[in-house]
């Protein structure tokens, strides 16, 4: 049993830690430690140039352009990243349709996707949730009709994020509405140009735009489109499930916003008085820190088990669970500290970016498989209820 | 990093784990409790001839020179079957506190006294009225010598200058009231030494007793978790239903996450980690055995049922670790200067 890292995990750590520094363009860094939301073009433009360093896709293996990293040495590329202030990686191409490719895809659908994803060629989005299939994704309605060589798709996806700048949208369709349900679905890959496919934004609380409904009108997809055999679509979802949730406890994020709370906590007054000379606000933020003290460890406990036995398993439940509290927690003290004044709207309607955070991270508890369905996967398979 | 035990551990471990597997059975525990003959129990023999006495202790005082971490692994092993022996106070705080001190020749034969199975008790309460020290402590019942802070000095007192009133603790614990001159106690170190050799002692029963706790919490959920699967009503297991298996996830989580803090203690020793493991610790033993008794129902009120007997001890060892508060107050005065 040991906690430190190795001499060459930690040379790897300060060769992350010097390019992010100095590589970072400041606007960019300045937008995320500010707690705004990152544009298109900011997050195209770290990404290509994370590319250019060959760091553009750091869980995946050296064949497909990826750095060939083990997952601890992921842990902390992500973490240190996350501190230096650079913005998240978009998941979708890279931990989603990517692994997926690599694990069902045909050697032409490998050739045609994958290079296209860490260079951010082609932007992707996620087409598993609609209005009747939330938590209960199974019971997915969009159908796609296979006619010659070609399906025909219809139907709604929705919470689709970042839809609106996608080139490319991986569905879970329905093929087989006969069989039981989980049986009946296909993954299918669709480009988001095709005639049909219409994307309407959903606003969400705090005013930002980060979801969307995808409609899908009689769109064309060639059968060469579909990743694994015809209903084979939910073992495909099952495996993506678990790329999805690892590195979901998100440290570095909340290492940094902590760190940020702090120093707000020294600055900002209440009755006169710094927030941190005030025990019961002090001892609110160290309860916090405490726990993220122990998630820190907990997730260094998951990675050194999957790094001997491969997958995470549903241990990362519990890392879903609290890393999406503890965040929300940490934003949930910096709203308050900056106080009702922060409840001033700009000219153009947006909100301050403290309250807006706080608004907008009451998703980390919904999506991803919400807390509730993870309480249910530990239940299940750890404790065998 | 890595989380995995060594060789030496897992042998170590194995030897505790076929112990509380055979020896502490609830029936066993409680009929120890009940023969209350005053003297040590036999099983603390049984301890010392595995060697359990002298993990801590230095190889040159006839000990195994085993780093803390592995006796925290043993508490945490041996917490797991309701621990009614001095293992924490006697083979994890007495020896950290001896060995820290500069070698004389009463430093030596305490530490070998320790190793071979000698009960020695630190008193963490003591108070001193006239020439005359009181003190009480879970333990002290049969103690063979005490282990004190007097004035700033790390006194040692031997059993015969000792009067005791016995009791017993509601968690089973053989405990005593102590009374002596302060004319008896020999003086084993002075000044910053006794206060380091100190603070070194009582760190390590601190993060033994959170070892320990966890261990038990692990038991209780185990059992928890099992009634839930094979108590049926409504057709059913009970754990089928969201609103106890959602809790008993929740149980499970905050389980985890004291086990981690206590382990990352465990390899630093550092006080702010203590602390936050203790605060965590402290959460998880109240929340565990409290929804425990409630996840059960009527039975878990039962005092026949194991479960009566474990959740006593588990709030005995947070009030004998001190209390969250403390520990919060301390971790957020130095997170507040980091």
């Amino acid at each position: 049993m040991d906690l430190n890292f190795t001499p060459e995990e930690e040379a790897f750590r300060a060769e992350v830690r010097a390019f992010a520094r100095s590589a970072m363009p400041p606007e960019i860094r300045e937008t995320v430690e500010r707690g705004e939301h990152v544009d298109r073009d900011h997050t195209m433009r770290w990404q290509k140039m994370l590319h250019s360093k060959g760091w553009g896709a750091p869980s995946w293996p050296r064949e497909w352009g990826g750095p060939g990293w083990d997952v601890v040495q992921q842990h902390i590329f992500d973490e240190e990243m996350a501190l230096a202030g650079a913005p998240r990686q978009l998941p979708f191409g890279l931990r989603m349709v990517g692994p997926v490719l690599m694990k069902f895809g045909d050697e032409t659908q490998k050739r045609r996707f994958l290079p296209r994803i860490p260079s951010a060629q082609d932007w992707w989005c996620q087409g598993y949730s609609e209005p009747g299939a939330g938590s209960d994704l199974a019971s997915l309605a969009t159908r796609a009709e296979l006619k010659g060589d070609r399906y025909v798709v219809n139907g709604q996806k929705t919470w689709t994020t970042l839809a609106q700048h996608a080139d490319w949208i991986f569905c879970l369709v329905r093929t087989d509405p006969t069989v039981k349900k989980q049986e009946g679905i296909s993954f299918l890959l669709i480009d988001m140009k095709s005639k049909g496919v219409t994307v309407r934004p959903i606003e969400l609380l705090d005013g930002s735009v980060e979801v969307n409904e995808v409609w899908l009108d009689n769109v064309v997809v060639p059968v060469e489109q579909r990743i694994g055999a015809e209903n084979q679509g939910w073992t495909i979802a099952k495996y993506l499930l678990e790329h999805e949730r690892t590195n979901i406890a998100n440290i570095g994020i909340s290492k940094r916003e902590l760190a940020r709370a702090k120093r707000l906590a020294r600055t900002q007054l209440r009755n006169g008085k710094p927030f941190i000379e005030d025990p019961l606000f002090a001892a609110r933020l160290a309860d916090v820190e405490i726990e993220l003290m122990a998630l820190e460890i907990l997730n260094l406990r998951v990675l050194s088990e999957a790094r001997a036995r491969g997958a995470p398993g549903p241990m990362a439940s519990m890392l879903k669970i609290r890393g999406s509290e503890i965040i929300q927690r940490i934003a949930e003290l910096i709203a308050e500290m900056k106080g009702a004044a922060g409840l001033a709207t700009r000219d153009d309607g947006r909100l301050a970016p403290e309250p807006a955070m706080y608004l907008n991270l009451r998703k980390t508890t919904i999506y991803g498989g919400s807390n509730e369905i993870q309480r249910g996967i530990i239940a299940k398979h750890v404790l065998e209820l | 990093m890595n989380f995995d035990l060594t060789e030496d551990q897992s042998l170590l471990l194995s030897t505790c784990e076929r112990w509380v597997r055979e020896r502490c059975t609830i029936e066993a525990r409680r009929a120890q409790v009940k023969a209350d003959s005053g003297a040590a129990p036999a099983t603390w023999r049984e301890l010392v001839d595995l060697g359990l006495a002298a993990v801590v202790v230095p190889e040159n005082n006839g000990g195994l020179g085993r780093p803390l971490i592995d006796a925290v692994l043993v508490a945490q092993t041996l917490g797991r079957g309701w621990l009614l022996e001095p293992f924490i106070d006697s083979a994890i705080a007495a020896p950290t506190i001896v060995a820290s001190v500069t070698a004389s020749n009463a430093r030596d034969a305490l530490l070998e006294r320790i190793a071979g199975g000698g009960i020695v008790i630190p008193l963490r309460d003591a108070r001193v009225v006239g020439g005359q020290v009181c003190a009480w402590a879970p333990h002290a019942r049969y103690a063979e010598a005490v282990l004190l802070l007097l004035d700033g000095a790390l006194c040692v007192v031997d059993a015969n200058a000792i009067s005791r009133r016995p009791y017993r603790q509601i968690d089973g614990c053989a405990a005593a009231e102590l009374s002596f001159e302060r004319a008896k106690s020999a003086v084993l170190a002075q000044g910053p030494e006794a206060k380091e050799s100190w603070r070194a002692g009582v760190d390590a029963a601190r993060i033994g007793r959170i070892a320990e706790g966890l261990g038990l919490a692990k038991t209780v959920l185990d059992l928890t978790a099992d009634y839930l699967r094979t108590r049926k009503q409504f057709g059913q297991p009970i754990g089928r239903f969201q609103a106890l298996a959602h809790r008993m996830a929740d149980l499970l989580v905050l389980y985890e996450q004291a086990q981690s803090l206590m382990l990352a203690a465990a390899m630093k020793m550092d006080a702010h980690t203590l602390d936050a493991a203790q605060v965590l610790a402290h959460r998880a033993l109240r929340t565990i055995a409290q929804q425990s008794i409630q996840l059960h129902g009527g039975i878990g009120m039962t005092a026949e049922y194991a479960l009566s007997n474990y959740a006593k001890r588990m709030f005995a060892i947070e009030l004998e670790l001190g209390d969250a508060d403390t520990a919060l107050a301390q971790f957020a005065a130095a997170a507040a200067r980091s």
